[in-house]
């Protein structure tokens, strides 16, 4: 394990992207982070930017729209980087397999180290995902 | 305006008119009178314009608009035909409708002439011209 | 000298995001163009091809937020085409959890809006109490979320006797908090000093776009579709309307918390007066032809669906009108003469289903250069 990594599992910094979900799964993204579930006791915390971001967590299908900017944010992350799938739909579309804009599943276009299932997982489950992914930086 | 109130202000302008329950009307209106029916329900202050809904029959394209008369609701089809489907915008007089017949020009290729920004407003940039996703003929992927 | 700022589309957190193109002269918004679709998928054109029963766990998930109120006005049109009429407990049972939703729905816009003005404290407050609510949900329904209890011709799962109580308890717990909140909100110079006379929408403006729900009961619209077109329960239940008159970030708040008051008093007089009998009644498979148009009042405004049937199993056509959609142009109207600090919190104050943490990136149109920040920068920008 490198030095950045030791200190990477302590404080990885989170990057939330809805890439056309129906907010059931990035509202409970937020809730992990308000105090009953409180995320940031494990040191992470949610920033705005990608280029400060450790994690990418996605959730919703991927809209044709959307897809250009999401390879965009993902270009933009440092390494090591990496993704996080939150919820059916962007484990595999979910509800909206078929519709005409929908282009996902994530792991067609983004390597996926993690998928937490749900519709929509619970904090805990979000919670327990990140927490699997950190283990893997050891 | 009531049920009754509505049926009876339009009178004459608007046929196959059918009332459900106390607060829905739906009813149809040529082309040609379209246009005063919309002045009429405009001096009797309706402003409220819920939505407009575009509707594919096959033979023709059927769009509904949606008049909030406090608390009826008024049901209004305009039937056009499908290899010519062009109508005046009705932002003039309603200037909340603006998204919905952007709405209305992007999903069911209906030309809405005159209207003051035609751009498209849900379909992804590359999405490719010409191809209405709300079509019969088109097929899902 | 105009500039233009972008906002978006990475828009976190939401169900329609949009890309913004601010005009700014100096610190004051000139102008604003709205683009949406980033999270356009399809859903109507889906509709047409899948069964009534299938589209109502579809219409579920096309807002995760107010998704009771999209299966139950999906639901009530599906009915009204068939001719079913549904059970009185089904009603009551679809009242209290639509006003639950609000309930929770509102104190999260509160905690979004607090986070907007940078008074993340009382982000967190909200939120915590709003897990109260998300708690009853989960017991009453089986989801914190989705509650997956609306159908076709009535209501899948039954309210337990044991719930009730507790239920109340928590309700009770909550009115007072909102009743704190609401003290705090209307005092505490922070929040006065960010929202009083931001983002004015006046009644005529209101009138003018169309705008529904919330925004519009603060500029002073008196007009709500639970009093005015009931649905449910909501003929036989005693509540009032909520409305301000001044239009801006303020008087929103004050309209969404009153709002969570009355609702809190609604699933009170509900719980009181639930009929026993069945929840539900069989739906036919196939529809003659037919349409019918259904409204409810999402926490976030009037919700129109137009459903057209055709005989067979599957809808003609199904047509969404969600309530952010009918507001989109009230924007426009409360951008002119913001500064570029106000922006966060004007977006967020019609409460789109959105929560906007998002970069921005200002154009130097003179100069030709441009800057990446993100919102959180901006957030912190001050006034002068």
């Amino acid at each position: 394990m490198g030095i950045a990594n030791f200190f990477r599992r302590k404080s990885p910094w989170l990057l939330h992207f809805d890439s056309g979900g129906c907010n059931g799964c990035s509202i409970e993204v937020v809730a992990a982070l308000t105090p009953r579930f409180d995320v940031e006791r494990f040191g992470m915390l949610a920033k705005g930017s990608p280029r400060h971001a450790d994690i990418l967590v996605v959730t919703g299908p991927v809209t044709r729209q959307c897809l250009p900017r999401l390879k965009r944010i993902y270009e933009q992350m440092p390494e090591p980087k990496i993704v996080v799938a939150v919820g059916s739909c962007a484990i595999t579309n979910g509800a909206f397999d078929g519709c005409y804009n929908v282009v996902g599943p994530l792991d067609k276009h983004l390597p996926v180290r993690a998928y937490v299932p749900g519709c929509p997982p619970r904090p805990e489950a979000i919670i327990h995902g990140l927490m699997a992914v950190l283990e893997e930086l050891k | 305006m009531k049920a009754s109130e509505v049926i009876q202000l339009l009178e004459g302008l608007i046929e196959e008119v059918k009332t459900v329950g106390n607060r829905r009307v739906f009813a149809t209106a040529s082309k040609e009178r379209f246009r005063e029916v919309l002045q009429r329900l405009r001096e009797k202050e309706v402003r409220h314009v819920s939505t407009i809904s575009g509707v594919d029959r096959g033979s023709h394209i059927s769009v509904v608009y949606h008049f909030d008369c406090r608390p009826c609701l008024l049901n209004l089809r305009v039937d056009l035909p499908k290899d010519n489907p062009e109508i005046r915008t009705i932002t003039d007089l309603f200037p909340g409708a603006e998204i919905y017949e952007r709405d209305l020009m992007e999903m069911l290729g209906v030309k809405v002439s005159e209207h003051p920004d035609p751009r498209r407003f849900f379909l992804p940039d590359d999405w490719p011209e010409g191809v209405y996703p709300l079509r019969k003929e088109v097929k899902q992927p | 000298m105009t500039v233009i700022v972008p906002v978006g589309p990475q828009h976190p957190a939401l169900k329609e995001p949009e890309n913004f193109r601010f005009e700014i002269r100096g610190e004051e918004v000139v102008d604003v163009d709205i683009r949406m679709g980033y999270v356009h998928r399809g859903i109507e054109r889906a509709m047409q091809d899948r069964t009534y029963l299938h589209n109502v766990y579809l219409s579920e998930r096309i807002c995760g937020i107010c998704n009771v109120v999209h299966t139950n006005t999906y639901c009530q049109a599906v009915e009204a085409i068939a001719g079913i009429e549904i059970p009185d407990r089904a009603r009551y049972i679809r009242t209290i959890l639509l006003e639950l939703e609000r309930i929770h729905s509102h104190l999260l816009w509160a905690g979004v809006a607090a986070h907007e003005i940078g008074f993340d404290t009382l982000f967190m407050y909200f939120w915590r109490d709003r897990e109260h609510v998300l708690d009853i949900r989960e017991a009453v329904s089986g989801g914190r979320q989705l509650s997956a209890t609306n159908t076709v011709g009535g209501v899948r799962r039954d309210i337990k006797l044991e719930h009730i109580p507790r239920m109340l308890d928590v309700l009770k717990r909550l009115e007072r908090e909102t009743r704190r909140y609401l003290e705090i909100c209307s005092s505490d110079p922070t929040i006065l000093s960010r929202c009083e006379g931001v983002g004015v929408l006046t009644k005529q403006d209101a009138l003018e776009v169309c705008a529904v729900g919330p925004t519009a009961r603060a500029a002073g619209v008196d007009w709500d579709v639970r009093r005015d077109d009931p649905y449910a329960a909501y003929g036989d239940l005693d509540f009032r309307v909520v409305i301000e008159r001044t239009g801006d970030v303020l008087a929103q708040i004050l309209v969404r918390l009153g709002e969570v008051i009355q609702s809190i008093e609604i699933v009170r007089q509900a719980a009181d007066r639930l009929p026993s009998g069945p929840i539900r009644v069989d739906p036919p498979t196939r529809i003659e032809p037919n349409e019918a148009v259904a409204r409810s009042e999402a926490p976030r405004g009037e919700l129109l669906y137009y459903v057209v049937s055709n005989g067979t199993d599957k809808p003609e056509r199904v047509r969404v009108r969600t309530p952010t959609y009918g507001n989109v142009l009230t924007w426009k109207r409360m951008f002119k003469g913001c500064t570029v600090a106000e922006i966060p919190i004007v977006l967020a104050s019609i409460d789109p289903c959105m929560a906007c943490t998002d970069r921005v990136t200002l154009v130097d149109v003179e100069r030709g250069r441009s800057r990446v920040v993100s919102l959180e920068e901006l957030r912190r920008w001050k006034k002068w």
